[in-house]
């Protein structure tokens, strides 16, 4: 069982590999949507530093909703998917490592490439490491729960904004508590440990329904 | 400025929260009365078709 | 008397017995909510001084509130029985619901708005409560849009259930966000909901009108549903035999 898993998860970035420029298109939605709002808003240090948790937030949950589109459509549409459905692994354990891949070409580096968005806002070097330890932490939630969307919407026209319409309001909770920790490390004398606390709880029920839940939601789009 | 607008001003905000539901629980059945007499319409329509279509193979 | 439910599980016994339980229901919500604002405009008037007459909105406000939070519940549970059993009413049941449990949300937030400015002075405020409303409303149009955006019925039905289990499952947690966005403290900034310190007059008022309101919702259901069985079984005889066709 495992060695399915390493095998779908290699695969996946493998394929991934061979078509580059889309991870470098999601980074870049990610850089672009983060360097509208101080010409939107305003250049002011202090104001900067008050929206930065929020707006990188949005950043991220709009590029990795972006990113799904692409998780499951290839597959569905060359029959892949289907053949997937019917082999003798168990559906979740696929559907776990596809997650997983997505979240190593879409998750991570935005994780990696937060710093940058600490020096466009003039974070403190103190926030910018609890900004990347939340998004670590949140990100994987936002593919779970993508995924559950995305597989619910193969095949459809317009999936794409429906996807987001769908899975947007689910993604709150991640919003709420991985804006307030970076908010919070910007206080003296408060603790950020509850947030990273809510957030790995929020990601091991993820890992632990979402595939299962994905799985299902396959079985109703390709039956 | 509060005050001001407090004073026996309530009228216009209560109607209108009453005439807002009221005015959806209105449409809504009424949207639904439309959409009751366009399906049934279509479904004698298509009705009508199928039997004609008949008679002419019988014919 | 014994009832056989199961043959109201199928669309062809169901239909009839909706289209006679329709007219009851209207008849109900009328008498309910008229019995309900009656009691609310003129039995209230030693409690209600010139000061707190705006607390009128609120039978209205909490009745579509109280209905729109029970109608997500109903649509869950339609679409669960539909998923366990695959009984095709179910489904059918669970998307009629959606869109009066979406007009419910819709009346909640309007006079909430409308009861914010008179009591708190502001349209919109983003407290938790006014703002689970938003999300509630937010999730009813995503399991409708989701619902109207698959042709294949089979699929639509099953997807949008699935979708429907998995709101319930993250409501809770979204819940939990919204009235403790810090969880170093959590404090609600929000006043309490309660019932007991509400007079009593105001309180029958209120839940009279919810109750006429929880009728309406029935009679705009089954009213739905029923436009909902002939467009999926129009192919079928009993459809064409029915007198609306014949006469």
């Amino acid at each position: 069982m495992f060695s399915a898993f390493l095998l779908i998860l290699k695969r996946d970035l493998l394929l991934a590999m061979r078509r580059r420029s889309e991870i470098f298109t999601v980074l870049f939605f990610f850089i672009v949507v983060i360097s509208l709002f101080p010409l939107g808003i305003s250049t002011e240090d202090q104001l900067l530093k008050q929206i930065a948790p929020g707006v990188v937030w949005v950043a991220a949950l709009l590029a990795s909703t972006l990113a799904l589109d692409r998780l499951f459509s290839d597959d569905y549409e060359d029959g892949t998917l289907e053949q997937m459905t019917l082999a003798p692994v168990s559906l979740p354990i696929v559907v776990l490592a596809k997650i997983i891949a997505h979240w190593l070409l879409t998750g991570l580096p935005l994780v990696l490439i937060s710093p940058l968005v600490g020096l466009f806002y003039h974070l403190p070097f103190e926030s910018i490491k609890v900004m990347m330890l939340v998004l670590l932490l949140g990100t994987p939630v936002l593919s779970m729960l993508g995924a559950i969307a995305a597989a619910l919407t193969l095949g459809l026209r317009g999936g794409g904004v429906l996807v987001s319409l769908l899975v947007l309001p689910l993604y709150i909770p991640v919003l709420v508590y991985g804006a307030g920790a970076i908010s919070t490390s910007m206080v003296e004398g408060l603790s950020i440990q509850p947030y990273v606390l809510l957030l790995s709880a929020f990601m091991l029920l993820a890992i632990i329904f979402s595939p299962w839940a994905t799985a299902a939601a396959i079985k109703i789009s390709i039956e | 400025m509060n005050e001001f607008f407090h004073m026996g001003g309530f009228g216009a905000y209560i109607w209108s929260a009453m005439g807002v539901a009221a005015l959806l629980m209105v449409l809504e059945p009424m949207t639904l009365m439309y959409r009751r007499r366009a399906v049934i319409a279509q479904i004698k329509r298509t009705k009508r078709l199928e039997e004609r279509r008949t008679n002419n193979q019988k014919n | 008397m014994k009832i056989n439910w199961f043959k109201y599980s199928a669309p062809m016994n169901f239909y009839p017995l909706a289209g006679k339980l329709i007219p009851i229901f209207w008849i109900a919500a009328i008498l309910f909510i008229t019995l309900g604002l009656y009691w609310g405009f003129f039995k209230t008037a030693d409690v209600l001084s010139d000061q707190k007459q705006y607390y009128r909105i609120i039978y209205v406000h909490v009745a579509s509130a109280w209905m729109a939070m029970w109608l997500y519940a109903v649509m869950v549970a339609w679409a669960m029985i539909g998923l366990v059993f695959n009984t095709r009413l179910s489904f059918m049941m669970a998307s009629a619901t959606a869109i009066t449990g979406t007009v419910m949300t819709v009346i909640a937030l309007a006079t909430g708005a409308i009861w914010g400015k008179t009591s708190w002075g502001t349209w919109w405020d983003w407290d938790p409560k006014l703002t689970s409303f938003l999300i509630l409303l937010f999730v009813y149009i995503g399991y409708i849009a989701l619902q109207s955006a698959i042709d294949d019925v089979r699929r639509s039905d099953k997807a949008s259930a699935l979708l429907a289990l998995v709101g319930l499952a993250l409501v809770p947690i979204i819940y939990y966000a919204v009235n403790c966005p810090d969880p170093n403290e959590c404090a609600s900034l929000h006043q309490e909901s309660s019932l007991e310190r509400v007079e009593s007059n105001i309180l029958i008022a209120m839940f009279v009108t919810t109750f006429g309101f929880w009728m309406y919702s029935f009679a705009t259901i089954l009213m739905r549903v029923r436009i909902i069985i002939l467009e999926r079984e129009r192919k079928t005889s009993w459809v064409s035999k029915l007198k609306e066709f014949n006469g």
